[in-house]
């Protein structure tokens, strides 16, 4: 890629950064509200394990390990998540991409633009309310001060991130193929809640079920980036990158490949 | 950004091309619904069926047809949406189905029915960002978008969000984002579409204009026959996916045997129905 594609990726991702920030700007309500819902699922976590550690259960976590996760979970989880599937495999069933596939530019770039964006806007709200949630626990909060770690946790933020959009992705471009992607799209939605931490912390699901949590993908969006600021086990975490890794790749071909074979069948409905 | 060319090499030289769809027939009926969850009948359908067209620099032709006649597919071929099933096409000198920059550059596409504007933003803020995508140094940015906000009366209204104009309004501002980068080539599908009386003949001026001044190659695809009349040099009639009629307006009345007052509407009619019978 020349230094010139380089720049002007960059300018036009710019630009329509900028449109989409001037977008969520006329939405704020929404946004506000869809932040509340986002810090609600787990503050009900946190106050159902509360309670029940409380009444006398022993989960296998310290309670100091359970209230830092959960006050982690919703920043970590609206940093990595994505919604572009639902958006794409319309734009693809409708035709609407023609109007991106005629101009001099990735098509990709408008739907990261929109990821990035709507991102940056979110943590702007969320991080208030997550500052609220740290001070009313934070008798129970452990965060290491150690900036490796937070280093760590930028990168795991960042590969979950691609990871997750890039399947997001996939899953959009299977309207290719199928006229309703909606099923796999929230069959994936549901998996992925249980099986990335974001409802429950993976610590806390069956040992047995150990070696599998730590192959499948999931976990590596929500569940790791979360450990690496919190786990003492070293080995882990570093085997853990690499899995993460390997996964992001794979997430990023996977796109790569449906997107350029599904646009051999596109048909462009409409004018 | 790139300037039109006059070069003797032809905008679009399209020999045999072909395009086929495949799908399943949807069956009628409750128990022709439950048959097909065990059993789905493949369709083909032949859109285009061995086309053979050249246009030439600076030209403007107009693609017309009856409806599934295949021209819609033929202009989604030539803008690089779809992948022709076989034969060879080349447009501005490319290959449109690899969709490189330099041959997306070069093209514009109107479509009348679906918007190239971003819809939650103003005109003016559209442009910018396709500044950015064609590589419009600023100074000729600014001067392009006074010239067009001028020409399409649409300088009061650059600012205003998208879903806020009316459709004409929308329209002339489509018709600016599309002429911003000054392609060599333009597809206008149904450019007039919504605009009252007045609108239409701006834009009529404006493709002249740039058709005239520019050198811009133009292929309309229109149902407006004063458009047609007003704009065109050469029709060409598709029928059954291929090119029935590729000649002037003069000699299409003449072919049909229609008097010279007839009115296009009918001239068209007349010679989609002769043709249509003849595919």
């Amino acid at each position: 890629m020349s230094w010139r594609v380089v720049r002007r990726t960059t300018s036009v991702f710019l630009a329509l950064l900028r449109q989409e920030v001037q977008m969520i700007a006329q939405y704020r309500w929404w946004l506000l509200a869809m932040q509340a819902s986002v810090v609600l699922v787990p503050l009900i976590s946190l106050l159902v394990w509360r309670g029940a550690i409380a009444h006398g259960a022993r989960p296998p976590v310290t309670t100091e390990y359970l209230t830092t996760y959960l006050v982690l979970v919703s920043v970590v989880t609206m940093l990595t998540s994505s919604w572009t599937a639902r958006f794409l495999a319309d734009s693809i069933r409708l035709g609407q991409l023609n109007a991106w596939l005629v101009r001099p530019c990735s098509t990709h770039l408008a739907s990261a633009a929109n990821n990035v964006s709507e991102k940056l806007a979110k943590i702007a709200t969320l991080l208030p309310l997550v500052v609220a949630l740290a001070i009313a626990f934070h008798s129970d909060l452990e965060l290491p001060t150690n900036p490796i770690r937070w280093l760590l946790f930028c990168w795991t933020l960042a590969l979950g991130a691609i990871m997750v959009f890039s399947f997001d992705f996939v899953v959009g471009t299977l309207a290719f193929w199928w006229d309703d992607v909606t099923a796999v799209d929230r069959f994936r939605q549901l998996i992925t809640l249980f099986l990335s931490g974001a409802l429950i912390p993976l610590s806390v699901l069956p040992a047995a079920w150990g070696p599998f949590l730590a192959v499948q993908p999931f976990g590596y969006a929500v569940n790791f980036p979360i450990q690496t600021l919190l786990s003492q086990d070293a080995a882990s975490i570093r085997d853990g990158l690499a899995v993460q890794a390997a996964w992001a790749l794979a997430a990023l071909v996977a796109a790569r490949l449906t997107w350029t074979r599904g646009l051999r069948r596109y048909s462009g409905a409409g004018a | 950004m790139p300037s039109p060319s006059h070069e003797s090499s032809p905008v679009i030289a399209a020999h045999n091309l072909s395009r086929s769809y495949e799908f399943f027939r949807q069956p009628t009926g409750l128990s022709g619904a439950l048959c097909s969850l065990v059993h789905r009948e493949p369709t083909r359908v032949q859109a285009v069926d061995g086309l053979d067209l050249t246009v030439e620099s600076g030209e403007v032709i107009g693609l017309l047809g009856p409806n599934g006649a295949g021209k819609t597919t033929i202009v989604k071929m030539m803008c690089g949406l779809l992948r022709p099933t076989s034969g060879s096409l080349s447009v501005c000198g490319y290959r449109p189905a690899d969709r490189s920059y330099q041959f997306l550059s070069r093209i514009s596409v109107i479509f009348g029915q679906k918007a190239m504007l971003w819809w939650d933003v103003s005109t003016r803020e559209s442009l910018r960002i396709h500044c950015s995508m064609y590589e419009i140094p600023p100074a000729d940015f600014a001067a392009t978008v006074a010239q067009l906000g001028e020409l399409l009366g649409i300088t009061d209204i650059l600012d205003t969000p998208v879903r806020n104009l009316s459709l004409g309004q929308r329209m002339r501002c489509e018709l600016a984002l599309a002429l911003l980068h000054r392609p060599i080539l333009l597809f206008a599908d149904e450019p007039s579409i919504g605009l009252d009386v007045e609108a239409k003949l701006v834009v009529r001026r404006l493709f002249r204009e740039v058709n005239q001044a520019l050198g811009t190659t133009i292929v309309l695809t229109s149902h407006d026959m004063d458009d047609v009349e007003a704009l065109t040099d050469r029709i060409v009639i598709v029928t059954g996916g291929r090119a029935t009629f590729d000649g002037s307006l003069g000699a299409l009345r003449a072919r049909t045997g229609l008097p010279n007052e007839a009115r296009l509407d009918e001239v068209m009619a007349k010679a989609f129905h002769h043709d249509g019978d003849r595919a």
